[in-house]
């Protein structure tokens, strides 16, 4: 594995990504996202030293454009960049302009004349991230958008696998929960296979359609078949305003059937990982006792997000010229 | 007397069987004769259409013209200038606009601002229930005798049964159609596409399929059971053609018509979060599409209907989840349904003009879509060698959410003819050669 925290010290030219855009798993090879993975542990010995900041991105710009909140992932992506040494700007949309009819493209527009080379951006519509990207300039990165895809999130549980587990090839991972709504399943479902997983997706089938199975993954309805041999039990976050549309009746029926707790933690390998991206529901889909038991891996989750968000600032041209790779 | 001479075309109309070199004669406005050779002299201008076919302008019965309220998108004069482009010459205007047409004052205002500014002719469709609001019956019987072509509550279902019930038993003594939006609210919910496998890799929200065919199916049952008749609009799943087909099978009063969206295009289109690819009912599978032309074919849709929807380009440049529905589709209908269909041989000319002509004229029991002698000379001619890139330049509506833009088309409309007048005209498909124009004094409708 290459040891790629510091590129500007090793003189050689530093491979990045193709890409301008991180918006999205699915179209990503394989070797794409193991170039992340990889260059991910260069930034964890940053990361976990005493002195955490590398000038690697000095003079750049990053801009964090949540259209939700999220403060948990705001932040990893705050610090990330500025451990790069970037200067970083929170564009606060509830006070900004964006409320009083600016449209989406107005703003984008607005923050890349400001010199940003980075936006992270979050958005509640899918695709959001994909119409912003083919019209700016600046690399987009998508901290999540709708329903379609939160690809860091998925780069982040990966690299907790593999250093848990040292590869994905061949394991077993179940996601349990609301697939049909949650962009941290779609982007882990693809980011899991392509690195060699098989993956059981488990839940009632009105969270869990059965069209899901076109994806390459299996499906289980049942806790305990689903959980079966796995490796990795991935419990995602009850969306609670899902039990007002009927998705399903109530939370202590979800919790009954599906809510992960020690007992249940069982019907999988004695080695496998618990799994979370948080906040957690606890008491609905895992337990407090399950989420600090020895299995669970859900802090190094959050440590593994810095991580991996440096690694995907490092990586993408940001501004830079895409044919010249030259840093500074 | 105007006369007027189209000469050396290639005459199809389906409703009278004809496919052959004919000229057709046009004196004040209505069609004089039809035969091979009539002399020059008998006319006061010709419109040479060598190389050209001359078909009865086309009927459109669900188009969206967006005036009074949405002049943004559409007017009466953009919308029919769209018509006039697609070799449309009559078309059918649904009543969602702002006010609702669904009184004697709505429809007074639509035919008098079309009289003047109108490109071609505009029958005014009413709404079904005041303000579209599926509460209350309009005045139906008071609005046909002012000239509304049929009732709608287009953009909306009727979701109240009690509600489409009496409005079909009320309008089966009128003998006027119920053009229907058949969708359940509740399962569409806030879908913004067919629910299957690109909904899911996108991750925006589907559509169910049944939320078109379980109201097909019941506006099937309520006309077998008032014997009005149900006009189902925008057909887009092989459920639907299926219950269509077995009401029609047992004598039941459906009519239908599919867009050329739904024929052509699937939700592959979406892909890229194409907001040229979102209108409502959503493209879906290739299954339905195969369905719908296969439904086509054998008669149980009645004709091609564009659902016309214009939505300026501020609106339609937004993410998915926030751009409205539809897609305009005049212009683009005759040259993409002869590109996709007629070329590769799968359907003839014939079959394609008269699912444009008579198809629709049959469904409203009104006398359009066909040039017999004495009938309007509403003409289409049209260019089929044509080899071009179908851009923005080839639209007449003031909207450009057009999901063929940038598509290769081989077939074109050459000019437009409503009553005599030629409304449209494109000169690259007469060769150069200037015909003599005359400046006429003739009626202005």
């Amino acid at each position: 594995m290459a040891k790629a925290g510091r590129p500007a010290a090793t003189g050689a030219p530093p491979v990045r990504l193709k890409q301008k855009d991180l918006i999205a798993i699915e179209p990503m090879t394989r070797e794409e996202l193991e170039l992340i993975l990889d260059n991910t542990v260069g930034f964890k010995d940053i990361v976990t030293r005493t002195v955490k900041k590398v000038p690697t991105l000095r003079g750049k710009t990053v801009v964090n454009l949540f259209f939700e909140n999220s403060t948990r992932t705001r932040t990893s992506f705050e610090l990330a960049a500025r451990r790069l040494s970037a200067d970083v700007v929170n564009f606060d949309v509830a006070t900004s302009s964006v409320n009083k009819g600016e449209s989406l493209l107005d703003t984008v527009e607005t923050i890349q004349a400001l010199g940003a080379d980075y936006v992270v951006i979050r958005h509640g519509s899918s695709g959001a991230q994909e119409y912003l990207g083919s019209r700016i300039d600046a690399s987009i990165v998508n901290a999540g958008d709708g329903s379609h895809e939160h690809p860091t999130q998925a780069l982040l549980d990966c690299f907790t696998i593999r250093e848990e587990k040292g590869t994905l090839d061949g394991l077993r991972i179940a996601i349990i929960g609301d697939i049909l709504h949650s962009r941290v399943a779609r982007s882990n479902i693809w980011a899991m296979q392509k690195l060699g997983a098989h993956v059981t997706l488990v839940g009632p089938p009105t969270l869990v359609p059965e069209r899901f199975r076109d994806f390459g993954v299996a499906i289980s309805h049942d806790l305990k078949t689903g959980l079966r041999r796995a490796d990795v039990v991935y419990t995602l976050r009850v969306q609670l305003e899902r039990q007002a549309r009927n998705l399903f009746p109530s939370l202590k029926e979800y919790r009954n059937l599906y809510g992960i707790d020690m007992e249940r933690l069982k019907y999988a390998k004695s080695d496998a990982l618990l799994m979370h991206p948080g906040p957690a529901n606890i008491g609905v889909e895992v337990t407090r006792e399950a989420m600090k038991c020895s299995q669970s891996r859900i802090e190094h989750q959050v440590t593994n997000g810095l991580a991996v968000r440096m690694a995907v600032l490092y990586l993408l041209p940001g501004g830079r010229e895409y044919d010249t790779h030259a840093d500074q | 007397m105007t006369r007027t001479l189209i000469s050396n075309g290639l005459v199809v109309d389906p409703a009278q069987g004809i496919h052959r070199r004919i000229d057709v004669l046009v004196v004040d406005g209505r069609i004089a004769d039809l035969r091979a050779g009539i002399p020059a002299e008998q006319a006061d201008e010709t419109i040479d259409a060598e190389g050209l076919v001359v078909a009865p302008g086309f009927v459109d019965l669900h188009v969206h013209l967006r005036e009074p309220g949405g002049e943004g998108s559409e007017t009466i004069a953009s919308g029919t200038r769209a018509a006039a482009r697609g070799g449309f010459t009559t078309i059918f205007a649904m009543p969602n606009t702002n006010p609702v047409c669904d009184s004697q004052t709505g429809v007074a205002y639509l035919l008098s601002r079309a009289a003047t500014e109108g490109a071609v002719k505009v029958v005014p469709i009413a709404a079904v229930t005041i303000g579209q609001k599926g509460e209350e019956l309009t005045n139906l019987g008071t609005l046909k005798s002012v000239g509304v072509g049929a009732f709608s509550d287009d953009g909306r279902p009727i979701m109240n049964a009690q509600i489409m019930r009496r409005a079909l038993e009320y309008t089966r003594m009128l003998e006027m159609p119920i053009f229907e939006h058949c969708e359940d609210m509740d399962l569409s919910g806030e879908g913004v596409m067919h629910e299957g496998l690109m909904s899911l890799r996108l991750g925006l929200r589907g559509i169910p399929r049944v939320s078109e065919s379980i109201m097909v199916a019941r506006n099937v049952a309520l006309a077998a059971a008032t014997g009005g008749h149900v006009h189902i609009c925008h057909v887009s799943t092989r459920e639907s053609v299926e219950a269509i087909r077995e009401g029609k099978r047992n004598g039941v009063r459906v009519t239908a018509e599919v867009s050329p969206h739904h024929l052509t295009l699937t939700d592959d289109a979406v892909a890229d979060y194409n907001t040229h690819a979102k209108m409502k009912p959503p493209l879906c599978a290739e299954e339905d599409r195969l369905a719908l032309v296969a439904a086509l074919e054998d008669g149980t849709i009645d004709c091609i209907a564009t659902d016309h929807a214009p939505h300026s380009v501020t609106a339609k440049n937004d993410v998915f989840d926030a751009a409205p529905f539809g897609v305009i589709g005049m212009e683009s209908a005759f040259p993409v349904l002869y590109t996709e269909f007629v070329r590769p041989g799968r359907w003839s000319l014939d079959f394609l003009i008269d699912r444009l002509t008579i198809g629709p004229a049959r469904v409203v029991n009104r006398p359009l879509g066909t040039i017999r002698p004495d009938s309007p000379a509403d003409i289409a001619l049209l260019q089929l060698d044509a080899e071009y890139r179908f851009d923005e330049s080839c639209l007449g509506s003031k909207s450009r959410n057009c999901p063929w833009l940038g598509r290769s088309m081989a077939a074109r409309v050459a000019a437009t003819i409503v009553e005599g007048r030629v409304v449209w005209r494109n000169e690259a498909c007469f060769g150069g050669a200037k015909t003599p124009t005359r400046k006429r004094g003739g009626k202005k409708s």
